[in-house]
């Protein structure tokens, strides 16, 4: 799989150009999304034009950081000028979007090729993603929401692509591809642009093929914006720099009890090694428990079915036989339920946040890591795990871990910990203070250096040629 | 007054501009019956919390929190 770092060092020393690598993500689309799915929109024309433009800057010796020339893909609940936004339903029109999001003008200005969009279970509510196949199991769910961009990443079509969290629906995807997948603080991207699930549980962030990729995608897309309020006005560090530190030092929570369990045996295997690996890079790990997160799905669950009725309320009116029906059941849910259950739900997400918050302080922690999924990825026909005698959902399975994340607001970044006995991905899910992503990326860096799983390759992927040529 | 569920559930729906053919109100009442269970189960987490208090919910979280601060 090849890295933004791989891309910029050869784009920098002429082994290839931003044109090339564009072709080669083209071709890549081309060959493998009948397979795949993971893209709804490919834009050749203008993706090329990006890449000239990116040549000639470095041609010019102008350099724009180091997404400059490289090829990613956005997801399809976010405004791409040119492109239309369908948030996986049909019921989104096809007029192309007037104007960019404000992430998108990010990436645009730091000279990165839209190559098109991808996949999003509709409405962006929802982990199976429908009909993005899994690169390493064509029958398995890739995950979602951001099921596309977590295909597109892993497959090796592109080194990025944009997804978008309410209940972890980056970090989902990127656990069941072996991406890795950052939600970064609520309120460090903008959501200007983009489609809303629930506007106070959205997150917008990258899913990579390295961490040192999510620490460059970060340092482009963070940052201040007069059209989000909640776009926070804090400093955004070079990320960069502090990933090769180490955890030497660092103080890192490991959680236990709720909501980890149930959970599959080869996860729980998994976890306990990333843990121990952690501690003999140098970390100090401390046992915790937070009994408070067995309450987060009720909490989630209570602010999203109303924030996301009062956003698709003219839908819900105009076309509801358009929307599927088990979303439509939230939607309407969302608009009958009494305002006293939101506002319930409100105080349970301060609630839970208050005991991370209570848990980092302490027990004096720098980060505090999960798996970030129970399981593995399901079977597309699945609607249940089986956890022994328990029988779970696996929408619930999946959301219960990542969700107290998107209720405290705080950063969690996912990296590939592993495999299961059938080969699948497992995922470690790294948290940290408010605005402190510089220290879940150098966590994550660590690891994914120590673990030396990242190297391992789907059987759905791009030839490396495709990807970067040597020549 | 009416305190059949689905019944209420399908003037609900009516009173809302929803009576739509794939819109049920059987269904619906069940689904809203699990959503209130749900939101009375978090009754125990904010049992010492004060009750219903929607001012509880603080606008500054999460930007500015600095949870290191209670250390």
């Amino acid at each position: 799989m090849t890295s933004v770092a791989e891309a910029g060092r050869a784009l920098r020393s002429g082994r290839t150009s931003s044109r090339k690598l564009t072709e080669a993500s083209l071709a890549a689309a081309a060959a493998l999304d009948g397979d795949l799915s993971a893209f709804v929109a490919v834009d050749s024309d203008g993706a090329l034009a990006a890449a000239d433009a990116a040549d000639e800057a470095i041609a010019a010796g102008r350099d724009l950081g180091p997404l400059m020339g490289v090829p990613v893909g956005i997801k399809d609940i976010v405004d791409v000028a040119g492109l239309p936004t369908r948030c996986g339903s049909p019921a989104y029109p096809a007029a192309p979007a007037a104007a960019d999001a404000a992430l998108v003008r990010r990436l645009r200005h730091s000279g990165a090729v839209i190559v098109g969009k991808t996949t999003t279970h509709e409405l962006a509510c929802g982990v199976y993603s429908p009909p993005v196949s899994n690169p390493w199991d064509l029958d398995r769910i890739p995950g979602g929401s951001s099921g596309g961009s977590g295909a597109a990443v892993a497959a090796g079509i592109v080194p990025m692509a944009i997804g978008s969290d309410t209940g972890g629906s980056i970090r989902i995807p990127a656990s069941l591809c072996a991406t890795v997948g950052l939600k970064a603080t609520y309120g460090r991207v903008s959501r200007a642009g983009v489609a809303a699930l629930a506007w106070s549980l959205d997150h917008l962030g990258p899913l990579t093929a390295t961490v040192a990729c999510a620490a460059a995608a970060l340092e482009v897309l963070a940052g201040p914006d007069p059209l989000d309020p909640s776009a926070a006005s804090v400093p955004v560090p070079a990320y960069s720099r502090s990933l090769d530190r180490g955890v030497d030092g660092l103080r890192i929570g490991v959680l236990s009890g709720a909501p980890l369990e149930p959970m599959q045996p080869d996860v729980a295997e998994a976890f306990a090694a990333a843990s121990d690996l952690l501690g003999g890079q140098g970390a100090a790990t401390v046992g915790v428990e937070v009994p408070e997160l067995q309450h987060g799905l009720a909490a989630e669950f209570g602010i999203v079915a109303p924030e996301a009725a009062a956003y698709h309320r003219e839908l819900l009116h105009s076309r509801p036989e358009q929307i599927d029906p088990g979303i439509r059941t939230l939607l309407v849910a969302g608009l009958m339920l009494e305002p006293e259950h939101y506002f319930k739900a409100l105080q349970a997400r301060r609630a839970v946040a208050d005991a991370l918050r209570r848990t980092f302080a302490h027990n004096r922690l720098d980060a505090l890591i999960t798996p970030t999924l129970p399981a593995t990825a399901a079977a597309k026909d699945a609607d249940d795990f089986c956890f022994g005698d328990v029988v779970e959902p696996v929408t619930l399975a999946y959301v219960r871990t990542t969700g107290p994340f998107n209720l405290s607001g705080l950063p969690a970044l996912s990296v590939p910990a592993g495999f299961d006995r059938d080969g699948l991905p497992i995922g470690l899910q790294i948290a940290a203070r408010p605005f402190d992503e510089e220290t879940a990326l150098r966590v994550g860096a660590c690891f994914e250096s120590a673990a030396g799983v990242a190297s391992r390759r789907p059987p759905r992927r791009a030839p490396d040629e495709y990807v970067l040529d040597p020549a | 007054m009416n305190d059949d569920p689905v019944a209420v559930a399908a003037a609900r729906l009516r009173a809302l501009g929803l009576d739509h053919p794939v819109i049920d109100p059987a269904a619906t009442a069940a689904d809203l019956a699990d959503r209130i269970a749900q939101s009375a189960s978090l009754d125990e987490l904010l049992a010492d919390r004060g009750g219903l208090d929607p001012t509880a919910f603080d606008p500054r979280w999460p930007p500015g929190e600095d949870p290191q601060a209670e250390a």
